[in-house]
């Protein structure tokens, strides 16, 4: 059963433009499930109609399997956190914890253990007579946190909870989320606007854009099988380069010196507009693979990679990711390579016609492909 | 460190420019001699001739509203007519007002030099050291001064000396609706003359509308002047010491019998529920006669005309009462006077002076006396066409008029003499309120008397009487 | 040696820079503050000339004089009766009126526009429409009194009721005010704390107990002083409505104190009058500043 489905969700607030169209999803009880887009995408209005914070203007909403498009807020047995914690800046950190069982009649020494259990799992025990004030930036995070968790809902929303915190203690709370979720079995509805965070987090995640689904699936699958070009840009880092470019003659032709040949099982009738490559699909070129000469113009060097940046015509650059450390000079020409079956092909409104054929490496498979990758 | 000393230097400059931009101006205004000038600033200019080559005589008045209009026609009508003296009138607001800003230049040369000042600040003027009396240019002028009426300017006759020149005065009247009288079968050309009249006639005209009175028969503004004037109209003093114009007065004498008789009359009038208890706003009680709330009430000789106006019945006017048995001796007047100030140039006094004695013309009397109602201090505009026929039209003014002329001079109707009078006055209200809220006649008046005589006893050991 | 000349030259020039920068607030202060206040407590220990110049020293007389005066008892009293009559009502008033004005619902502008109207109205013109109002003969009051068959009041005449009237037309004008302060910080406070509380389902009551007032307590702070202080000071109102009558049942100290002053020409009293209410108020602040600190909660 699952825990949360939307079926044909609409939200409008003026009654013609519509902020979030026709969303059909379902979320698995125990499922980390995180929704991410760019800002004004109707990531945030979807969580909010989740949780009952706004009306669903169209469309049904099942709570474990009930129906729930109407129910108020704290009929939906659920918690959630807000993207600035929400905490009540007049009351104690223990008084913040178990605000949120006020309603469920709790007797005092069972508020009481709760909250030390929260508190004690989210190390919050030596602070609980504290005011948020008199609190850091992620032990404020945790104080939120602890309040959604002392209710025992089975559901838990989240709104952008990492992003006040600094990027050090944002990886190292992700972690926590997502082990605190699975040790609680809660199912988990996380927003962000961060790709990584939802790369790194997710079991499932769904991609919107301008209030529509764009993709919804594991990570690696949106990754490696992007539907089109705006989940392929977005989703990655460095995004995944795109260019403009033509068919001729079973080739791509992206400018006057270069072309890639097109994958030998694509049908060429097809109209292509565009294609795409990973930035760690392009390689340093060898003998008899050499496609084509990019003149570089700029390196980064981060210690596991190389990043480097070419022109591809007058106007776009594109990135090469490199494994390992390249002693590679600014204007140097350097000879790369694409395997064909790495590209994505787009037609001309972004929809992915071709896709890379990559997969996950299982772990013997990687001792398999040992040998293998040695070569090139 | 030089950046800023630079700064400072362009400031003190900008400062400087500044203050010689408005010397410029105030040299400006001394052309423009209108009368819509009202800082205080203009006052200076009283040392310097104007343009025209005229001496300019600055005079302060508190006349708002058309008083102030028939005030500046006068004062340009003065203007026109000669070609020595500018009179430059300026309103001031209340006498209140005027009197505290006349007290923050008094005896600088900002000072004005003709002040409008209240009765009932006589005393705080003659003792205020910054006034000169007129008697020196009467004396020097050989001015007829029994051309005034006699009533009026002894109000500011202190010990023989004439301090003042009244200029807007005025006394009370009763004022009722004749065709409430007739409605309740009264005569209606025969009002009351004494305590008992009045009660018996409030009696018949108090209207009753279930618990409410729909109209009463009399009332009087709860304001020390009414007290004041029916307390006088008996012969009554208001403070010991021939109302302290033998000597300085030590202590009140109201709360004798001429005065628990007003207060015993308001009370048991009120008590039976004929008197309506109006406040201390002149237009409340106005608006009280005029909407029928009240059928009788006294108001300021000075007012009759506008009722008679704007009423829409039939206007009657009478004299104060008196309480039976007693012998009218008459009212004492109200308003105010001109006063010169002293340390001026002879030159602006003596401009003063030849307003004050245009003012007082028959002419400009009569003019003055139709246009507001107040009287003509000087009795032979009576005698002008303008104003018998004005008469004819309005009957009432003239029962005003002789109130006036039927008043005996005496110490009880020249009114009292006091610097406390403004407090004084206060303490009378209180007490007459506290009639409406039960509170004994004789308690009421000694209460009153016992703070007024505590103000009184601080003022005298002030100016070492 | 030489850099600790240095140093005190420094020092010193940066100490007259900074005097210099201070200097038109000092002047503007000095001019209209501390003077004035030093002028009134030296004019308190004197007796006056009409002119209001110091005649004769005489320590506390002044104090004395007003201390065994039954006019400045009744003052006192007016003037905390005013403050009670005032400050409480006229701020759960607001605070009602602010927070059905802050729900979101169409038209509301109107509204807020209405209740925040009377802050555009001078004291002036709004205490002459409530004297016609008053108005024993003509006033709508007693109209409406006489229409359901009450009997009529003399509002502003009858010390019972005097001052019960003019605080009622102080409220009516203080109330937009206070309202526009109060929705200012109604609108302040975080949207995400409800939202948390509507998950958590808590009711009204409970959320206006426990998250709004708390939220709004430095703005509530804020506007009972200023309240409090507003009304000891009200001057406007009384002297158009009532000019401290009847029975001086509405001569509040401020009232008292531009009577002497300026009607009874007796500056030494009306001197010594505003020394104790400059304390009066200056310890109604502290001690609300002592209580309140404890109650009211900054973010």
């Amino acid at each position: 059963m699952s825990a949360i489905h939307l079926v044909n969700i609409i939200k409008s607030y003026d009654g013609k433009t519509k902020v979030v169209e026709d969303i059909n999803v379902e979320i698995q009880e125990g499922e980390f499930f995180v929704l991410v887009g760019p800002s004004g995408c109707g990531k945030s209005t979807m969580l909010r109609m989740i949780a009952g914070l706004e009306d669903i203007t169209e469309g049904d909403l099942f709570i474990n399997g009930n129906k729930a498009t109407s129910l108020l807020p704290h009929e939906r047995n659920l918690s959630m956190v807000f993207q600035n914690y929400a905490l009540y800046p007049h009351m104690t950190v223990e008084k913040n914890i178990t605000f949120g069982l006020y309603k469920q009649k709790l007797s005092k020494s069972e508020q009481k253990k709760r909250c030390d259990e929260a508190a004690e799992m989210l190390g919050l025990t030596p602070y609980l007579q504290r005011k948020p004030k008199a609190l850091s930036g992620g032990q404020r995070q945790r104080v939120a946190l602890a309040r959604a968790i002392v209710t025992q809902s089975p559901i838990c929303l989240m709104d952008e909870p990492l992003s006040n915190l600094d990027a050090k203690l944002r990886t190292k709370m992700r972690s926590e989320l997502r082990q605190l979720q699975r040790l609680l079995g809660i199912t988990m509805v996380y927003v962000t606007h961060d790709q990584t965070e939802a790369m790194t987090m997710a079991d499932r995640m769904m991609i919107l854009n301008h209030g529509q689904i764009q993709q919804v699936g594991k990570p690696l699958e949106i990754y490696n099988q992007p539907n089109n070009e705006f989940v392929a840009t977005f989703i990655g880092a460095p995004p995944m380069n795109v260019a403009n470019m033509k068919v001729i003659d079973h080739t791509c032709v992206l400018s006057d010196h270069i072309t890639i040949p097109l994958p030998h099982d694509v049908d060429p009738t097809a109209s292509y507009a565009k294609i795409g490559v990973r930035a760690e699909d392009i390689t340093l070129a060898s003998e008899n693979d050499y496609l084509f000469t990019g003149e570089i113009v700029n390196v980064e060097i981060l210690g596991t990679e190389t990043l480097l940046t070419f022109a591809i015509d007058e106007k776009n650059q594109w990135l090469a990711k490199l494994n390992g450390q390249w002693d590679i000079q600014i204007g140097e020409k350097v000879p790369l390579s694409i395997e064909s079956h790495h590209i994505h092909l787009f037609d001309e409104h972004g929809q992915t016609m071709f896709q890379s054929k990559k997969k996950a490496v299982s772990s013997y498979q990687v001792k398999d492909a040992l040998p293998k990758e040695k070569l090139l | 460190m030089k950046k800023m000393f630079t700064f400072m230097l362009m400031f003190v400059l900008l400062i400087t420019a500044c203050s010689s931009e408005s010397d410029s101006d105030n040299n400006d205004t001394t052309e423009d001699t209108n009368a819509e000038q009202t800082s205080s600033n203009d006052a200076t200019e009283t040392k310097e001739d104007t343009e025209s080559g005229k001496t300019e005589v600055v005079f302060w008045h508190a006349m708002g509203g058309n008083l102030e209009e028939t005030l500046t026609t006068i004062v340009s009508d003065y203007n026109a007519s000669q070609s020595d003296y500018e009179v430059v009138a300026i309103f001031q607001g209340s006498y209140e007002e005027a009197l505290t800003k006349f007290n923050t230049v008094a005896g600088t040369s900002d000072a004005p030099a003709i002040m409008q000042t209240f009765e009932v600040g006589t005393k705080y003027m003659v003792e205020s050291g910054n006034i000169q009396p007129v008697q020196k240019f009467i004396d020097a002028d050989s001015y007829d001064i029994n051309q005034w009426e006699k009533n009026i300017s002894n109000y500011y006759n202190v010990d023989g000396t004439q301090y003042s020149m009244p200029f807007n005065s005025s006394t009370p009247v009763l004022i009722y609706n004749k065709d409430a009288f007739t409605a309740a079968g009264l005569d209606a050309e025969n009002p009351p003359m004494t305590y008992s009249a009045l009660k018996e006639a409030s009696q018949k005209l108090t209207i009753q509308d279930g618990s409410n009175t729909t109209q009463y028969g009399f009332s009087v503004l709860n304001y020390g002047w009414f007290f004041e004037q029916l307390v006088a109209v008996q012969g009554g003093h208001f403070v010991d010491n021939d109302n302290g114009r033998t000597a300085s007065a030590q202590e009140v004498t109201f709360n004798q019998d001429e005065g628990l008789n007003v207060f015993t009359l308001i009370s048991d009038m009120y008590n039976d529920g004929t008197y309506y208890n109006s406040g201390t706003s002149w237009d409340d009680i106005r608006a009280a006669f005029l909407s029928g709330k009240t059928a009788m009430y006294l108001d300021s000789s000075a007012g009759v005309k506008a009722m008679v106006d704007s009423a829409e019945f039939e206007v009657g006017v009478s004299y104060l009462p008196i309480p039976d048995g007693k012998e009218r001796e008459g009212v004492i007047i109200g308003g105010a006077s001109l006063w010169m100030s002293s340390g001026l140039d002879e030159e602006i006094q003596q401009g003063a002076w030849d307003f004050m004695k245009y003012v007082s013309s028959a002419e400009v009397q009569a003019d003055w006396h139709l246009q507001t109602g107040y009287f003509a201090i000087n009795p032979a505009a009576y005698d002008l066409d303008v104003v018998k026929e004005v008469w004819e039209a309005y009957p009432q003014l003239k029962v005003t008029v002789n109130q006036l002329r039927e008043t005996k001079s005496s110490t009880a109707t020249q009114g009292a003499l006091i610097s406390v009078f403004p407090e004084a006055r206060q303490k009378v209200v209180s007490a007459m309120e506290s009639l409406y809220q039960g509170a004994d006649p004789q308690q009421a008046l000694d209460q009153a008397a016992s703070e007024i005589n505590r103000a009184l006893e601080k003022a005298n050991k002030l100016s070492g009487n | 040696m030489k850099r600790k000349i240095n140093k005190k030259r420094i020092t010193r020039s940066s100490f007259g820079a900074g005097m210099l920068y201070l200097l038109p607030s000092i002047l503007l202060f000095g001019i209209f503050l501390f003077y004035p206040m030093f002028k009134t407590l030296y004019l308190s220990l004197f007796w006056t000339d009409t002119q209001g110049n110091p005649v004769q020293y005489v320590g506390l007389e002044n104090f004395m004089y007003l201390f065994e005066s039954p006019s400045f008892m009744t003052s006192i009293k007016a003037t905390l009766l005013f403050v009670l009559y005032t400050v409480p009502v006229g701020i759960v008033l607001a605070l009602i009126l602010a927070l059905l004005a802050n729900e979101n619902v169409k038209g509301i502008g109107f509204f807020r526009t209405m209740f925040s109207s009377t802050i555009g109205m001078s004291v002036a013109a709004s205490s002459v429409i409530w004297m016609l109002m008053y108005n024993p003969a003509i006033g709508i009051f007693n109209k409406i009194l006489s229409a359901i068959h009450l009997p009529e009041l003399q509002w502003l005449l009858d010390p019972d009721y005097a001052l019960i009237s003019v605080a009622i037309s102080t409220i009516w004008m203080n109330t937009g005010f206070s309202f526009l302060i109060l929705l200012g910080g109604l609108q302040n406070i975080d949207e995400r704390l409800y939202e948390n509380a509507r998950i958590a389902g808590v009711g009204t009551w409970y959320k206006l107990r426990n998250i709004t007032l708390p939220m709004l307590s430095p703005t509530l702070f804020f506007v009972v002083t200023v309240s409090i202080i507003g009304a000891f000071q009200s001057f406007g109102q009384i002297d158009i409505l009532t000019g401290g009558g009847p029975m001086e049942s509405t001569n509040v100290i401020v009232y008292a104190i531009y009577k002497d002053a300026f009607i009874n020409y007796d500056v030494g009293l009306a001197s010594a009058q505003a020394v104790l209410l400059f304390f009066c108020i200056l310890f109604v602040t502290i001690l609300q500043f002592k209580i309140g600190e404890r109650r009211v909660h900054y973010q």
